[in-house]
């Protein structure tokens, strides 16, 4: 019987076939139209359906500490919405002031982005379904108090981010994991220890819930070494910039 | 293209200003408009009697006692004929105000419009008799011309003007009393005979006006008007029956002030975009809203969306007895460019709207767009502001930019101990104005114990004394 099945599995190993095997998901998502936004992360692209963020859906970014790199993994995604929509980028309710220079610096257009800072947990989900149903935005991150975040509130926000065709992205402590949620992708984020000699960045991504997929834990996720990243935004860096930029690090 | 001119005239607008309100009845009394304590003009019934213009009051009483009077309100008077000049607005963009009585509108510009003068004539005499007023309304080719005639009566087309002209008494043309008296003298009565004289055996004569008037009036000099310009603000008002507290209960009277609101700025093509609502009780109470919008708009729909998010967290007094609307900020309305073939996602005017709701029921401070300053110290370099702003694109890449920074800014720098955190990086010295009283800073990038990348800082107060904050995260 088993070597039946074995002989089967030889027999559709290639790509095409008709028979797949599910720990093969990269590959059968590989075939996939990949309608999502590029994350910009080979691996975790991989390992996303439609290859990348949901274009229109809501996600979830469960971390603890704020800073860990939740808005570098974005930020690939974020400058390619920025150049090629002409729709607003919401932040609605960030914990910290989005800092302009840095966010330029990285190639997103500021003109693009809209700073929302509702009073209290209703105004903040209303504000952020606005956003998101009313199609004016192609992104909206929000920082939700915990307190507002039912499940049929967020099911309501998943529903307002299919309809305005936005993406959507929510951040949450880690332990909401443990709650079910309406959104589509969940990602649960951890620090990884800084790899001696050089302190490359680099960041855990534990896949909590994906569509087409199961839970997935060991995605790493590496972020270029800072200068060149902006200096790569940049049109045309001279080159005492890019040595200044280098010299800092 | 040669000018056509309806003059209207309103020979009982003395009259008519002091009884608007009042019943029809009145018309059928006899009654004086007093002036100086002299009678300036009588109704026809009241010259039935006897009464004549320049009797004293008390002789027009005994003559006839319990007569109306109404002192002459010059002012109201005119008042009066700005807004008939509104009226003749919605006829010709060209209207003209000829105190004391009178209103001039260019016709020639809107007469396909009605088809032919007679019916554009009996419509606009229609109008101005449904505000209430007696009115007299004659065509000519010159302003004065087609004026001189309505006062009269005469229903001189053109064509037959200079006919009709010739009836035309010559005490109906503004000249002085002085004048008129040295006219009349010399046996002039109507501008039959003085229209006949040659012009320069007539100005030796008499003073410069009456060579004018009769250039004028003849065309062959041109008579320049001041056209009337409509307001360019807005207030109407609702007046409810009975008090009312429930802010739904409102949203109606509310629907017709914004659908009157959007057909006044329709009809001037124009747009607006600051709506103030009053909201009054009868105690004399009363609450403002203002609502903004980031283009000018004249959508009744989007008028009462946006006023009913704003209500929605607005403190109202309760019992509100009547509602203003005012608009005082309107300017020229261009439709918006819509593609037929544009996607439904993403068009600017749904961007401009999502951030009218948004400050509609959030408030100004809350939504905001981000900027770059030019200033190297971290927490001046940038800087927010309402959106629709021009945001001042910054070309220039300084070092300052060129060195990493955070994509997380605290509010505040928070003092902590330097011990928690790994540095990696630095550091990078950064003056902050010494004009503040500021210190130099020392920027470091350092791992905190959670695993985050933070920016730190260290603020050298004197030799030995550090301290050390945490100023962002690369986030």
């Amino acid at each position: 019987m088993a070597a039946r099945v074995e002989q089967l599995l030889d027999a559709n190993a290639e790509p095409g076939a008709e028979l797949w095997r599910a720990r093969d998901f990269a590959r059968v998502v590989a075939g996939q139209r990949s309608s999502g936004i590029a994350t910009g992360f080979a691996d975790l692209d991989a390992a996303l359906f439609e290859r990348g963020w949901p274009r229109a859906g809501l996600m979830e970014l469960l971390s603890d500490a704020a800073g860990l790199g939740e808005l570098r993994l974005l930020t690939p995604a974020l400058v390619m919405l920025s150049a090629t929509e002409n729709r607003w980028i919401a932040w609605v309710d960030p914990p910290f002031v989005p800092y302009a220079p840095a966010l330029e610096a990285a190639g997103i257009d500021l003109g693009k982005l809209l700073l929302i800072r509702p009073e209290g947990e209703r105004e903040a989900v209303w504000a952020l379904e606005q956003a998101l149903k009313t199609g004016a935005c192609s992104a909206a991150l929000g920082w939700l108090p915990e307190a507002g975040l039912d499940f049929s509130t967020l099911r309501r926000l998943a529903i307002a981010a299919r309809q305005g065709g936005a993406w959507a992205t929510l951040f949450r402590p880690a332990h909401a994991a443990r709650r079910a949620s309406g959104a589509e992708l969940r990602l649960r984020l951890s620090p990884l220890p800084p790899l001696p000699p050089l302190p490359s960045e680099r960041l855990h991504v534990e896949i909590v819930k994906r569509p087409g997929g199961w839970p997935l834990a060991g995605i790493e996720v590496g972020f270029a070494e800072p200068s060149d990243a902006a200096m790569l935004a940049r049109e045309e860096p001279t080159p005492a910039q890019a040595a200044c930029g280098g010299a800092s690090e | 293209m040669k000018t056509l001119w309806l003059a209207a005239h309103f020979p009982m607008l003395g009259f008519e200003v002091h009884r608007c309100a009042a019943a029809p009845d009145d018309a059928r009394k006899a009654a004086v408009l007093i002036e100086a304590n002299r009678v300036v003009q009588a109704n026809l019934l009241a010259q039935e009697v006897g009464i004549e213009v320049g009797m004293t009051l008390a002789t027009a009483q005994s003559i006839a006692t319990g007569i109306d009077h109404f002192v002459r309100d010059e002012a109201a008077e005119h008042k009066r004929l700005a807004l008939l000049g509104l009226v003749g607005y919605r006829f010709s963009s060209q209207v003209s105000i000829a105190p004391p009585a009178g209103l001039l509108i260019e016709a020639s510009g809107s007469l396909r419009l009605f088809n032919n003068l007679p019916a554009f004539a009996e419509q606009l005499a229609v109008r101005l008799r449904q505000q209430g007023h007696e009115t007299r309304i004659a065509a000519a080719d010159t302003p004065l011309a087609a004026l001189l005639l309505a006062r009269s009566g005469l229903d001189g087309l053109p064509g037959d003007v200079q006919t009709a002209l010739r009836r035309v008494p010559l005490a109906n043309a503004d000249f002085s009393p002085r004048t008129l008296e040295r006219l009349e003298n010399m046996g002039f009565r109507s501008f039959e005979a003085l229209l006949r004289l040659p012009a320069a055996e007539l100005a030796q004569r008499f003073e410069p006006a009456v060579v004018e008037c009769l250039a004028r009036l003849t065309g062959r000099k041109p008579d320049p008007r001041a056209f009337i310009k409509p307001p360019e603000k807005f207030r109407s008002a609702v007046h409810l029956l009975e008090s009312v507290s429930e802010k739904d209960a409102l949203l109606f009277p509310m629907r017709r002030l914004a659908t009157e609101l959007a057909r006044w700025l329709a009809a001037r093509s124009f747009g607006t975009e600051l709506l103030i609502w009053e909201f009054q009780t009868l105690r004399g109470a009363s609450a403002r809203q203002v609502v903004r919008f980031a283009d000018p708009t004249r959508n009744s729909a989007a008028f009462l969306a946006l006023s009913k998010l704003r209500l929605e967290r607005a403190e109202l007094p309760q019992e509100v007895m009547s509602i203003v609307l005012r608009a005082d900020l309107t300017t020229p309305f261009t439709p918006p460019d819509t593609d037929l073939f544009a996607r439904r996602n993403g068009s600017s005017a749904s961007c401009a709207e999502l951030v009218d709701q948004l400050i509609a029921r959030l408030g100004t401070e809350a939504v905001r767009v981000l900027a770059i300053c030019d200033d190297h110290r971290p927490e001046r370099a940038w800087t927010s502001m309402p959106p629709g702003g021009n945001a001042r694109r910054s070309e220039r890449v300084s070092s300052a930019v060129a060195n990493r920074r955070p994509l997380w800014l605290l509010d505040a720098p928070k003092p902590v101990a330097v011990a928690q955190f790994e540095l990696l990086a630095g550091p990078e010295r950064i003056e902050t104005g010494w004009w503040d009283g500021g210190k130099c800073r020392d920027y470091f990038v350092a791992v905190s114990a959670a695993g985050a990348q933070c920016w730190l800082f260290c603020s050298r107060q004197g030799a030995g004394d550090e301290r050390w904050f945490l100023h962002g995260y690369f986030g």
